[in-house]
C-alpha cells in the first residue's frame, strides 16, 4: 500500500501531538520535583538551584525501601498463584469444557462486573474474623480471589481459540490430560500468560484500597501508599510528592520496558488470529 | 467435546451462587459495644509510665514531624518508654479511626472530630486524668472542643481527647506590599481593613488570594472571621457543637455574609479564586503576588523561612474599635483508645507535652503553634520580627478575649463538602446571595444533624 506524502505527514504530526500530551505531565512532575522541598512551585519553570537530593529524601522519608520489599512480597504472593489458577480454570472452561462450564463461566463473568469497593466492608469483617488483619495475607488472599474472574476469562479466551486437533494429536500420542495441559497448551499460551502476568503485576503493585482498609501498618502496604508521607492535614510537600511519584513509577516502568516486546506481541497476536 | 446432562449446569450454578453468597455475607463478627467508656471519671492519681519497659503504640499523621519529635524527646527523658509508631495521611486516619480504635487499639492516636467516636464508645474518658493533672484549671476554651456530652453535643461534658498544641488562624500579609499601600500597622477595625483593601485595589495589587477551588471552600475562613467580627463567637460555637436550636442563619451572620459579598463584588479577591487550590494560593502569596491571605499558623514556620522578614500576621479586627477578637483555633487532637493497654502512660505523655519545658519548646519550634497548658506557663523565646512570634501572641490575645472558635466546616461530617464549599463557590461566581447561602447551609445542617 502506498501512503501519500500528506497522509504520512499528518500521521506523524498526530503522533507527535499525542506524545506531547502524554509526556508533558511527566516533564511537569520532573521539573516540580527539583524545586526545594516544602515550596509551592507554580507552573513549569526550571528551578534556579535544582535539588537532585529530593529523590533521595523522598525515598528516605516515605520509607520506600521497606515498601518496595513489601510490595514485592505481595506481588510474589498474588501473581504466581493467580496465574496458575487462572490458567488451569481457563483451560477447563475453554478447552476441556467440563460439565457445567457455561454456567460456571457466567458466574465468573458476573464476578468481573463486581467492583472492589462494593465488597470491601464484608471483606473487612471476614479478614478480621480470620485473624489476618494487619498482615500481608489480608491483601494477598482477597486479591487472588478478586483477580480470578479476569484471569479465568482472559485465559479462557485464549484456550477457546486452540484447535481441538492439537489435543487429539497429543492424546493419540498417549498424553493424559495433565500432560496435554503442561506440555502442549501452556507453552502455546505463553503470550497470553505473560501479558496476564504483567497486568496482574501492575494491578497488585498499584493496589491502594485493599491495602489502606485491611492493613493499618503502612510498612506492610503496597508502594502506592508511599505518597501519603508527603501529605499533611493542611499543606502538601509538592516537590517531594512529585519526586516520590516518579520513584514509585520506576519499577512498573522497568517491568514494562523489559517485557514490552512480549506485551505488544501478545496484543497483536489476538488481532492476527481473529 | 462431551457435555454433561442438561441438569448438571444448573446445579453447579446454584452451588457456585450459594458459595459466592456465603462469602459475601459471612457474619460481621460481634460488635465491640460501649464497654466502660464512661467508667473512669474518678481522679487517676498514679498515672505514670512507671520504671518497667513500656512500648507505647502511636498512630500519627504524616507530613507533620511534631509528634515524632515529641516522642523522641520523651524517650530521652524516660528511657523505659519506647514507641511503636505508624503514620498515615490525615484523610486516611479520618476514615480509619473507628476500626483502628476498635480492632487494633493504639495507646495514642491523632483524631478527627471526636463526637462520633465518643458515641461509639471508642475513646477513653480523660476526666480522671484531667482532675489529677490539673488540666481542668487551664483556660476552658482550650479543652472545650474535645468535651462531649451524653447527647453527643460538643462543648461540655467529659473530656475525650487532648491537644499537643492549638492552632491559630487569621490574616497573613506581605509587609513590602503593605508599606506600598500605606498600611504601617495592622488595621484596628473592620472599616480600616476595608480601606486597606480598597487602597490595594487602587494601587493595582491583588488584595486577597484565597483557595476556593475544587473540593475546597476557603472563603469559609474570611466568612467565619466576619461572623465573629459582627456577632458573638460563642453563638457560632453553639452551632458547630450541634446544640439544639442553634442556627447559622442569624442577622449578625447575614451581615457578615453580605460583607463578604461586598468584598467579592468590589474585586478584593483574585478573580480566579474558584480555580485556586491551597498550593496555588501559597505559591502566589510567597511569590509576592498579593497582599493578604486568610490562613493558619501551621504555615508560620514555612513563611518565616521563605519570606523571612517580609511577612506579618494579625487577627481579624472587630467591627467596633476596642472590641474583642475571635479566631478559629483548634487543638491538635490526640486521644486514647478505650482498649489501650498503656492508657496511664499515654495520659502522662499528654500532660508532659503541655507542661515540660523542652516539650513546649518543641511544640513551638517544630509545630509552630501555641502549646496547651496553663495561661502563665513557660513560653519559649521566639525572635521578635518573625510571623511565628505574631501568631503566638495572637494565641494569648484569643485566650484573654475567650474568642476561640472551632471551624464552621467541622459542624457535621458533611457540612463542608456538601454545604459550605458549593455555596461559597456559587457566591464567588455571583450565583448565590448571602441570605440564600446561610439558608441553604442551615437546611443541609438540619438534615445532617437529624440523622
Amino acid at each position: 500500500m502506498i501512503v501519500k506524502r500528506r497522509e504520512a505527514l499528518i500521521g506523524r504530526l498526530l503522533l507527535v501531538l499525542l506524545m506531547a500530551v502524554t509526556v508533558i505531565p511527566f516533564i511537569s512532575l520532573f521539573v516540580t520535583a527539583l524545586h526545594p522541598a516544602g515550596t509551592y512551585p507554580s507552573g513549569l519553570s526550571w528551578p534556579e538551584n535544582p535539588q537532585w537530593g529530593n529523590f533521595a529524601d523522598a525515598f528516605r522519608v516515605a520509607n520506600m525501601e521497606k515498601l518496595l520489599w513489601s510490595s514485592f512480597l505481595i506481588v510474589l504472593g498474588v501473581v504466581p498463584v493467580s496465574l496458575l489458577f487462572g490458567t488451569m480454570a481457563g483451560f477447563a472452561f475453554g478447552h476441556l469444557r467440563i460439565p457445567g462450564h457455561r454456567a460456571g463461566f457466567v458466574i465468573f463473568l458476573l464476578g468481573l462486573t463486581l467492583p472492589f469497593e462494593g465488597i470491601i466492608t464484608p471483606l473487612y469483617y471476614q479478614i478480621r474474623d480470620l485473624g489476618l488483619l494487619n498482615t500481608r495475607w489480608a491483601i494477598i488472599l482477597p486479591l487472588i480471589g478478586l483477580f480470578m474472574p479476569f484471569s479465568v476469562v482472559w485465559m479462557r479466551a485464549h484456550f477457546v481459540t486452540m484447535p481441538d486437533d492439537l489435543s487429539e494429536a497429543a492424546r493419540i500420542d498417549g498424553a493424559n490430560t495433565w500432560q496435554l495441559f503442561r506440555r502442549v497448551h501452556v507453552p502455546l499460551a505463553m503470550p497470553a500468560l505473560s501479558s496476564l502476568a504483567i497486568l496482574l503485576f501492575l494491578w497488585t503493585w498499584n493496589q491502594f484500597l485493599l491495602a489502606i482498609v485491611l492493613v493499618d501498618d503502612p510498612a506492610k502496604r503496597t508502594m502506592a501508599g508511599a505518597l501519603g508521607a508527603f501529605q499533611g492535614q493542611w499543606g502538601t510537600d509538592i516537590p517531594l510528592l512529585c519526586a516520590g511519584a516518579l520513584l514509585i513509577l520506576v519499577p512498573t516502568l522497568a517491568i514494562f520496558l523489559a517485557f514490552q516486546r512480549r506485551f505488544v506481541a501478545a496484543l497483536l497476536q489476538g488481532s492476527i488470529k481473529g | 467435546m462431551a457435555h454433561g446432562p442438561t441438569r448438571r449446569p444448573r446445579i453447579v450454578a446454584l452451588t457456585l451462587a450459594a458459595l459466592v453468597a456465603t462469602a459475601a455475607c459471612s457474619a460481621p463478627g460481634g460488635d465491640a459495644g460501649n464497654d466502660g467508656a464512661d467508667a473512669s471519671a474518678a481522679p487517676v492519681t498514679d498515672a505514670t509510665c512507671g520504671t518497667a519497659p513500656v512500648t507505647l503504640k502511636g498512630y500519627f499523621e504524616t507530613g507533620f514531624p511534631l509528634p515524632k519529635n515529641l516522642s523522641d524527646e520523651f524517650t530521652k527523658q524516660f528511657p523505659n518508654v519506647t514507641w511503636d509508631i505508624r503514620e498515615d495521611q490525615f484523610a486516611v486516619i479520618t476514615q480509619n479511626a473507628p476500626r483502628v480504635l476498635s480492632d487494633d487499639p493504639p495507646d495514642l492516636m491523632r483524631l478527627p472530630q471526636v463526637s462520633e467516636l465518643v458515641k461509639d464508645g471508642l475513646l477513653k474518658n480523660l476526666d480522671g486524668y484531667a482532675s489529677a493533672f490539673g488540666w481542668d484549671k487551664w483556660p476552658a476554651s482550650q479543652l472545650e472542643q474535645m468535651r462531649v456530652s451524653g447527647t453527643g453535643e460538643r462543648g461540655d461534658g467529659p473530656l475525650y481527647a487532648m491537644g499537643l498544641n492549638f492552632s491559630m488562624t487569621g490574616i497573613f500579609y506581605n509587609k513590602k506590599l503593605a508599606a506600598q499601600v500605606g498600611m504601617t500597622q495592622p488595621p484596628a477595625t473592620l472599616a480600616e481593613l476595608d480601606t486597606v483593601l480598597q487602597k490595594a485595589k487602587d494601587a493595582g495589587l491583588v488584595p486577597i488570594n484565597q483557595f476556593n477551588g475544587g473540593a475546597t471552600g476557603g472563603l469559609a475562613f474570611p466568612l467565619q472571621n466576619l461572623m465573629a467580627a459582627y456577632g458573638d463567637p460563642a453563638a457560632i460555637n453553639q452551632w458547630i457543637y450541634q446544640k439544639s436550636g442553634a442556627t447559622i442563619d442569624t442577622p449578625a451572620n447575614l451581615r457578615a455574609a453580605e460583607h463578604l459579598q461586598k468584598w467579592l463584588k468590589a474585586g478584593y479577591f483574585a478573580p480566579d479564586i474558584n480555580s485556586q487550590d491551597y498550593a496555588a494560593m501559597m505559591s502566589r502569596f510567597i511569590g509576592g503576588k498579593n497582599l493578604f491571605i486568610f490562613d493558619g499558623d501551621w504555615e508560620s514556620g514555612n513563611l518565616d523561612k521563605q519570606m523571612a522578614g517580609n511577612v506579618g500576621f494579625f487577627l481579624m479586627p472587630p467591627a467596633q474599635a476596642g472590641g474583642k477578637r475571635a479566631a478559629m483555633s483548634a487543638p491538635l487532637t490526640y486521644g486514647i483508645s478505650t482498649k489501650a493497654k498503656n492508657a496511664d502512660c499515654a495520659a502522662f505523655f499528654l500532660n508532659w507535652v503541655a507542661t515540660n519545658q523542652q516539650a513546649r519548646d518543641i511544640a513551638v519550634k517544630v509545630g509552630g503553634s501555641h502549646p496547651m497548658g496553663p495561661a502563665d506557663a513557660y513560653m519559649p523565646a521566639v525572635a521578635g520580627n518573625t510571623v511565628t512570634a505574631s501568631t503566638l501572641a495572637a494565641g494569648a490575645t484569643i485566650g484573654t478575649d475567650n474568642g476561640a472558635m472551632d471551624f464552621i466546616a467541622n459542624a457535621t461530617g458533611a457540612i463542608y463538602a456538601k454545604g459550605w464549599t458549593p455555596q461559597l463557590q456559587k457566591m464567588a461566581a455571583g450565583q448565590q446571595t448571602p441570605d440564600g447561602l446561610l439558608k441553604s447551609v442551615q437546611k443541609d445542617y438540619q438534615s445532617q444533624v437529624k440523622d
